[in-house]
């Protein structure tokens, strides 16, 4: 089975090889996109990392955002901790 | 209610407030469950064992287990020491200091039961899960590592680094055979392992209550080893621990970080699907005791022979090659391991 890193290289190999061809105009995308969108493709890896990052970032901002603050969680194991050291107490076991 | 079904493994250090605390809960909890609990302390100064043979005393021997070790030794030995004792069919592992509360384990054992799983994992991220005391940059922190974990490694849970988890026992004996990293990178390369291997995980929010908040447990060079640790789990050549070729020769485990003395892990590769034999192996404490705090531990873990003539005829002539690769590795444990299966 293959690592992680090779499947991602492929990955990204593939989509560098479509760019190529289309960037050194093998296959003739650029004849059928209007003048103002082949800077697109031209700098499609810059857009593509740079739309990974704005993901990324939106992806961290969101989790945290709704990031589940279980506040009752600890006021319930306080109560649980006075009733347990309580009978541990009595038994003993602690002091 | 002689051989429990559940072994909970605690390693303890310094844990002498929260232990009988963490041990009252979990009798709360898990009443009506058959279980056992086995203590796995580091050698704590501040007298955990006292209290645990307190505790021992008060809900009995055949209940708590106190299987101590000699120095800190570092959380993937203890639990292989403290598999090495179990007799439970499924081990669940967690915290001792309360950050991790028993009453999930019920939901854990209902839903392994309901599904059939392999392992089932406490997350954190996820249907309900959270975490209680983290201010703003752990919790940026944290999600952040989250999300790289998820891009680079696609682990299919949504809380890698969790360590609140219930097993079946020969899945962990494989699965700790093969992973070598240390601290919390080792959890998450037995379930990136795991997940690879093809076993089935299940998952259950949990709520974890940090008690530390205020007291940053997070420096950089956590975040150094983390990053690391997500290098190695991408880069592994083969992750799944059951081989799907089993007559190539398998490379010898990389070591991530180089503790002092640290254990090296070493498995044979050739394992089969009938895991129960796995747990039967041994992952030997008399080893451990033999040689000196400091030492490297080699833990093998050997299949024993199949019954069919025909197969083993076959494995006979699978393990000549497998010897002769392991001659110039000069690797005892594992030599004499392939050599009984030869036999």
């Amino acid at each position: 089975m293959a690592s992680q890193l090779i499947i991602y290289s492929a990955h990204v190999v593939l989509l560098v090889l479509v760019w190529l061809l289309a960037y050194t105009e093998v296959v003739p995308v650029l004849s059928y996109i209007p003048e103002c969108a082949h800077c697109l493709v031209y700098y499609a890896p810059f857009f593509a990392v740079f739309f990974l990052g704005i993901y990324a970032a939106f992806n961290v901002i969101y989790g945290v955002a709704t990031f589940n603050d279980c506040a009752e969680a600890k006021v319930e194991l306080l109560q649980e901790i006075k009733q347990a050291r309580a009978e541990l107490k009595q038994k003993r076991i602690i002091d | 209610m002689d051989t429990p079904k559940y072994s909970i493994i605690l390693p303890t250090y310094n844990e002498k407030e929260n232990l009988p605390i963490c041990i009252w809960l979990i009798e709360k909890y898990l009443k009506g469950i058959s279980y056992e609990i086995i203590i796995v302390d580091d050698a704590s100064p501040d007298g955990t064992q006292d209290v645990a043979k307190l505790l021992e005393k008060e809900y009995g021997e055949n209940k708590i287990l106190i299987k101590p070790r000699a120095g800190k030794l570092g959380l993937g030995t203890a639990y292989s020491h403290g598999l090495s004792f179990a007799r439970g069919e499924f081990i669940i592992l967690m915290d001792a200091d309360l950050s991790h509360h028993p009453k999930f384990i019920p939901e854990m054992i209902a839903l392994q039961q309901k599904y059939k799983l392999d392992i089932v994992t406490g997350t954190r991220y996820k249907n309900g899960g959270g975490v209680s005391g983290w201010d703003l940059k752990r919790k940026t922190i944290s999600k952040g590592a989250n999300f790289l974990a998820q891009f680079l490694l696609n682990p299919g849970v949504s809380d890698l680094t969790g360590s609140f988890r219930l097993y079946k026992k020969e899945v962990l004996a494989t699965l700790i055979a093969e992973s070598v990293s240390k601290g919390y990178v080792f959890q998450m390369e037995m379930m990136f392992r795991a997940k690879k291997s093809g076993y089935r995980i299940g998952e259950v929010p949990i709520s974890f209550v940090d008690r530390f908040f205020g007291e940053s447990k997070l420096g950089s060079q956590e975040i150094v080893d983390y990053a690391k640790g997500l290098l190695y789990l991408f880069a592994i050549s083969d992750p799944a621990v059951i081989p799907k070729h089993e007559d190539v020769p398998v490379d010898p485990p990389k070591e991530v970080s180089t503790p002092a003395g640290p254990p090296i892990v070493k498995s044979n590769r050739k394992k089969n699907k009938k895991t129960e034999t796995v747990s039967e192996a041994v992952l030997d404490p008399t080893q451990e005791s033999q040689q000196g705090p400091g030492a490297s531990v080699t833990i093998t873990v050997c299949p024993t022979q199949e019954d069919d003539p025909s197969i083993s005829a076959a494995k006979a002539a699978k393990s000549k090659i497998k010897e002769e690769y392991f001659d110039d590795q000069n690797d005892d444990d594992t030599l004499a391991c392939v050599k009984s299966i030869e036999n």
